[in-house]
């Protein structure tokens, strides 16, 4: 009826109440979330004191050179919401995060209404503090980390069901999660702050992996290979 | 497994075993109790603030295997479960595709990309607009829909719309930029504008716009405040032929010529088929004139336009000398006999010997030495044309009128309908006392105007600018700012970009640069441009498609409407309108703006404003519920406005009126009497002014009290004597009370400031182009028909058809001055030596060795055509952005250096963008490596000066002499 990846049985492991697979998945969520955090919105004071802090800065730098100053400053903020600025917000020449933009060359288009989609099935409206089309990235990294939560609940699933979780999730991420990878080589080069090159480079590795946990695709994650699925 | 995907899970571990931080989702700063596009009439795809309960949370499988096993179409990248695709090179792929819009819902709204507002039908899916054709239910449009407004799908999808508000860091129009709350945006606002108010000159508060089609919103707005500077682009456009109208008329501005039932259309250089106000349904109107009712269409313009081309006849005359042909042809026709004797004697404040007298030194051979068109051809169109009357009118727009003699042009032009009497017939020169949305609608309440006065809103070098309607003076704003005579602590621009469409581009930028006259500068735009450069915060506005107003123009039907522009989809990002945000502003002001925005939502303010739209006696729905079906109304029982002059005065109307006589000896004397007195009486009050509580209101005309025209004689006024006390600001109030109409003296600020205007229409030649040397050609400017001037360019459907603008060169001029086709040629502009004797405060810049002002030098191809006048250089306005989109930009690659370069070819993979972006320019303005056709086009205002016509304020675009030299 519907072919899976290997993706399947990780789901069908779940079942078992797992403690590793279920701890996996939990960590692989809030990844998603800490990405859709940073690409959401500007960097907090609040956040950028916490990833400043070990041992949660020694693990970023080692993931993606990823280097916090030991006391956040307030010129430190501004510089890296002008960088965002420039990178995400524009006001012209910008690199849009937005699916569509990156497919079709528009705002809201097909990716945003699949988007939409996606929302509806887990009846879930992502709070932010700016108002963001369902396409943006952070979204995107958001509801991966929603979905995959929700999957890991043991009992509220049939097995017949979970075949049909599985497909959901591989479709989402093929969908959703492959194509930002034009985005985020462009963010590596343009950032003006270490912090958001970092933030691509970081983005781009965690996708990768999960590309190739998902799909078996790895190592590589674009676009062309979202067309080579079916 | 590897050490990435270890030291992932640790941080991943990390952040979920309580590192203190929530991070499924952000706690923003919403501003308390705003619910965001509350009013849009369809859920869109924004993902608004607001979670389900956890209890709630799960996954729908049941609709994930209904929707993923039927995906409705296969994109480019996979099937996308239950989405449609939008237009584009693959849908036209798979065209036709019978079910794109089958489920579309259609919403009617109104085009904004240009200021002819057509009604639109947009097809409306999952959110999305998928489409926008014409609305047949639109009575002036009449369901017609040009280029600029099917590319809509451009303007809302831009993938470089401004979304959030920003806030400018570093120095003024450095580029840096970061995003801010819109709460954090008004609150600095509302501070800026209350220290305004604190200060006692809330006249330093200017609210600067290009095209506005919320002017209830604005009014409001800017009343509350109690700032009456508004400035406009009107200067830039029609100011000189509204002022020749209101001469004759005082009623309109705006001559409606009612070409579908005309003979003969005379048109002096208007474009209508491309770019006029109102030139879709305008152009609709013409084609029907000629193919239906056998009119012919004759024109004179300097280049051969669209409606040239299109024309019977085309004639090419010297610039700026159509009211010389236009007094040759009145000539002709009064020599002829031709005329309509009845008319000039009862309707117009002349007499035919008068005008004969007048007329007597325009002769055809005179005409035909100004303007190089033979006395014979002048002749014989002018015979042409009266034979037709009173079916036949004539036409004109800014080839005309944007001149230094613009206002006697025009007023030459329209004085030949008079000579023929088609003024107001079917078929004639007509006019409607409607420009705008039909009057039975009323908008809530409006705060009473300030009356403070600015030097800026109010020049007073400019006796027209003001006296009837608000036109201003808009491209002396920077000019006077500069010059220290006003300053302004917070200006406020709004769908403008004055550097590049106004004249002196340098000039702007430098005061727009200026934080000491600018003090603060908030931009309201869809899109970051020129203007928006130079602000301090920059709000991002909704597009026409997500917002209300309502909307109509002077209309071809000489009947009043009104159209709903709707907000089809909901905003992108968090892009607001004025009506939605005025509101909050307000509020945080105080002092007493908050009371005029009682309502609770814009839609409630629709729904009062537009409450007298009466019930369509097959759905029984009124009001904006109405509009919302049919987009527009026009009212049936209103009759087209023909011969408005002739209507009578009603017997209720004449109670208590008095007879002003036009001549002096005689008393006033009860309407009544006269009309029962006997005929000697009545003869004596023959064409008496009906005044009624000190207003007029009729003319007694051969014992037949009529309306008659709504000016100070009540009749057509070839000699206004209005005009001429006016321009020596002697007092006038006498004969305003007598036109009934709204008008006003100039005032104290304006004493000394005295112009010459000669009550009868005239024409004088610009001294400067009276003796052009060889090498030397007047320099003009002209709309192209796929954009409008300063916001089209940004629309990639657009700009692939026009995206360039070498300058036109006639080829014998091109010969003469060892030119060809292709070659770059250096202009020099030089400033008006007739401005440097009338216009003494404008005067500025660097003298050549000639002794004449130089406007500025730039560097432009040529291209040679038979079609411009070999003393005249064209170069078309639209083009040449440096801060507009990309796409304006003509830019695939990013430019070197600087942060917010734009993309590099690896940016967009959209195959229709990298194929047909094929005019980018990559010569770096080498003009050997320039290939014709490439690259986005030359600002004209580079070099253009500001010119205004010394009477009524114009621009004079067409006008600027420049020396011609080859390079390269």
């Amino acid at each position: 009826m519907i072919r899976l990846s290997r993706y399947e049985k990780l789901v069908e492991h779940i079942t078992d109440c797992d403690r590793d697979i279920l701890e996996f998945a939990a960590a692989r969520a809030a990844v998603f979330r800490l990405l859709a955090r940073l690409w959401g919105e500007e960097l907090s004071r609040d956040l950028a004191e916490l990833l400043s802090r070990p041992p949660l800065v020694e693990v970023l730098h080692a993931i993606a050179d990823f280097s916090m100053p030991s006391r956040v400053e307030d010129r430190d903020l501004q510089q890296w919401a002008v960088d965002y600025c420039q990178l995400f917000v524009g006001p012209r020449g910008h690199l849009p995060p937005y699916q569509s933009v990156w497919m079709d060359r528009r705002l809201a288009g097909e990716a945003a209404a699949s988007m939409e989609r996606f929302l509806q099935l887990l009846n879930y409206r992502p709070v932010w503090s700016q108002r963001l089309m369902a396409d943006h990235l952070a979204i995107q990294l958001d509801v991966m980390a929603e979905l995959l939560e929700r999957s890991t609940r043991p009992d509220a699933f049939s097995r017949e069901e979970r075949r049909w979780l599985a497909d959901l999730l591989i479709n989402y991420f093929r969908q959703h999660l492959c194509w930002p990878q034009r985005l985020l080589d462009q963010v590596a080069r343009r950032a003006i702050t270490p912090l958001y090159r970092s933030l691509a480079k970081m983005t781009d590795e965690f996708l990768r992996q999960e590309c190739e946990l998902m799909l078996g695709s790895g190592p590589g994650f674009d676009v062309h290979g979202c067309d080579s699925h079916p | 497994m590897d050490r990435s995907r270890r030291s992932f899970l640790r941080l991943g571990m990390l952040l979920g075993g309580g590192a203190g931080l929530e991070l499924a989702g952000c706690t923003g700063q919403l501003e308390p109790g705003r619910t965001r596009q509350s009013e849009a009439v369809t859920n869109g795809s924004g993902a608004s603030p607001g979670s389900a309960p956890a209890a709630q949370r799960g996954i729908d499988l049941e609709k994930w295997k209904s929707i993923r096993g039927e995906p409705y179409q296969v994109g480019r990248f996979g099937p996308l479960p239950g989405v449609c695709e939008l237009p584009g090179p693959l849908a036209k792929r798979n065209w036709p595709d019978r079910n794109k819009y089958k489920d579309a819902a259609r919403i009617p709204g109104m085009c904004q990309l240009c200021s002819t507002v057509c009604g639109i039908i947009g097809y409306v899916k999952n959110g999305r607009l998928l489409k926008v054709e014409g609305n047949p239910n639109d009575p002036n449009s009449r369901g017609h829909l040009c280029a600029r407004g099917q590319a809509a799908l451009n303007h809302q999808y831009h993938p470089e719309r401004l979304l959030y508000p920003l806030r400018r860091v570093g120095r003024r129009g450095e580029g840096q930029w970061k995003r801010i709350t819109w709460y954090e945006a008004l609150d600095e606002i509302a501070d800026r504008l209350r220290r305004v108010r604190e200060s006692g000159h809330p006249e330093q508060f200017a609210f600067h716009q290009g095209r506005l089609r919320s002017a209830d919103a604005v009014e409001r707005f800017l009343s509350a405040f109690g700032t009456s500077t508004q400035l406009t682009h009107r200067a830039l456009c029609s100011g000189s032929r509204r002022a020749a109208n209101l001469t004759y008329l005082w009623e309109s501005d705006w001559d409606l010529n009612d070409v579908e039932n005309s003979k003969y259309i005379l048109n002096f250089g208007s474009n209508a088929f491309e770019a006029h106000q109102g030139h879709v349904p305008f152009a609709n109107r013409i084609q029907n004139g000629r193919f239906r009712n056998g009119a012919k269409l004759v024109t004179f313009d300097v280049r051969l336009s669209n409606t040239a081309g299109a024309s019977d006849e085309w004639f090419a005359p010297f610039p700026g000398t159509d009211g010389a042909i236009a007094l040759a042809m009145a000539h002709t026709i009064l020599a002829e006999n031709l005329h309509d004797a009845d008319f000039i004697n009862r309707w117009t404040n002349v007499t035919v010997d008068e005008l004969r007298q007048h007329l007597r030194p325009y002769t055809p051979e005179w005409a035909e030495q100004v303007s190089g068109i033979s006395a014979a051809d002048i002749r014989r169109i002018a015979i042409e044309f009266a034979q037709c009357k009173p079916a036949c009118t004539t036409m004109c727009n800014r080839g005309s009128s944007a001149h230094l003699n613009g206002y006697y042009n025009d007023r030459a032009i329209h004085l030949l309908n008079a000579i023929v009497g088609s003024v107001g017939r079917r078929g004639g020169w007509c006019w409607s006392p409607w420009s705008g949305v039909d009057p039975a609608m009323q908008p809530p309440p409006m705060p009473p105007r300030p009356k403070t006065w600015s030097v800026l809103e109010d020049p007073p070098e400019y006796p027209l600018a003001n006296v009837w309607r608000r036109m201003r003076v808009g491209e002396i704003v920077y000019l006077y700012l500069l010059q220290g005579r006003e300053k302004l602590q917070v200006y406020m621009t709004y769908n403008l970009d004055s550097p590049l469409t106004w004249p002196e581009e340098s000039l702007t930028q430098q005061v727009l640069t200026d934080e000491s006259l600018i003090e603060f500068h908030v931009c309201i735009n869809c899109f970051y441009n020129e203007t928006a450069h130079y602000a301090d915060i920059v709000l991002p506005w909704t597009t026409y498609l997500e917002r209300w107003d309502l909307d109509a123009r002077a209309s071809y039907n000489l009947r009043p409407y009104v159209g709903l522009r709707t907000p089809m989809v909901e905003p992108l990002g968090e892009a607001r309108d004025i009506r939605d945000f005025f509101p909050d502003l307000a509020r945080r002001i105080g002092g007493g703006m908050e009371k005029w925005y009682p309502e609770s939502s814009v839609r409630e303010y629709m729904e009062k404003w537009a409450a007298n739209v009466p019930p369509n006696p097959k759905t029984g729905k009124r009001g904006l519920e109405r509009l919302l079906e049919e987009g527009a109304w026009e009212n049936p029982e209103v009759e087209p406005y023909y011969e408005p002059y002739n209507r009578p005065v009603s017997g209720e109307e004449l109670a208590g009126a008095m007879l002003h006589p036009p001549r002096a000896e005689l008393p006033p004397l009860p309407v009544a009497q006269v009309l029962e007195g006997p005929d000697e009486l009545r003869a004596k009050y023959n064409h008496a002014v009906i005044v009624r509580d000190g207003k007029g209101i009729g003319i007694l005309m051969d014992g037949r009290p009529l309306r008659g025209f709504m000016t100070p004689s009540r009749k057509f006024e070839i000699k206004s004597v209005f005009v001429h006390k006016i321009g020596r600001n002697e007092d006038c109030s006498e004969l305003i009370a007598r036109s009934g109409v709204k008008a006003s003296n100039r005032p104290p600020q304006h004493s000394g400031y005295n112009t010459e205007i000669d009550p009868l229409p005239t024409w004088f030649q610009p001294k400067e182009h009276q003796n052009l040397a060889e090498d030397e050609l007047v320099m003009t400017s002209f709309k192209w028909n796929v954009h409008n001037h300063g916001r089209t360019m940004n629309l990639k459907w657009l700009a692939e058809i026009v995206h360039s603008n070498p300058a036109w060169i006639n080829p014998r001029t091109a010969e003469r001055l060892g030119l060809n086709d292709g070659d770059w040629i250096e202009i020099t502009a030089y400033f008006s030596q007739t401005l440097e004797e009338t216009s003494p405060h404008l005067v500025h810049g660097e003298r050549d060795a000639t002794g004449r002002i130089v406007a500025g030098r730039m560097r432009i191809p040529i291209v040679t055509m038979e079609g411009i006048h070999p003393k005249a250089l064209a170069i078309s306005n639209s083009c040449g952005h440096w801060q507009y989109t990309n796409v304006a930009q003509a830019k695939r690659t990013p430019p070197e250096g600087g942060h917010t370069a734009g993309y590099d070819l690896d940016t967009f993979r959209d195959p229709d963008w990298e194929r047909n972006m094929w005019w980018e320019d990559t010569s770096g303005g080498d003009p050997h490596r320039w290939k014709p056709n490439t690259g986005n086009g030359w600002n004209q205002n580079r070099v253009m000066p500001i010119a205004p016509d010394p009477i009524t304020g114009q621009q004079s675009f067409h006008d600027t002499v420049v020396k011609v030299r080859k390079i390269g």
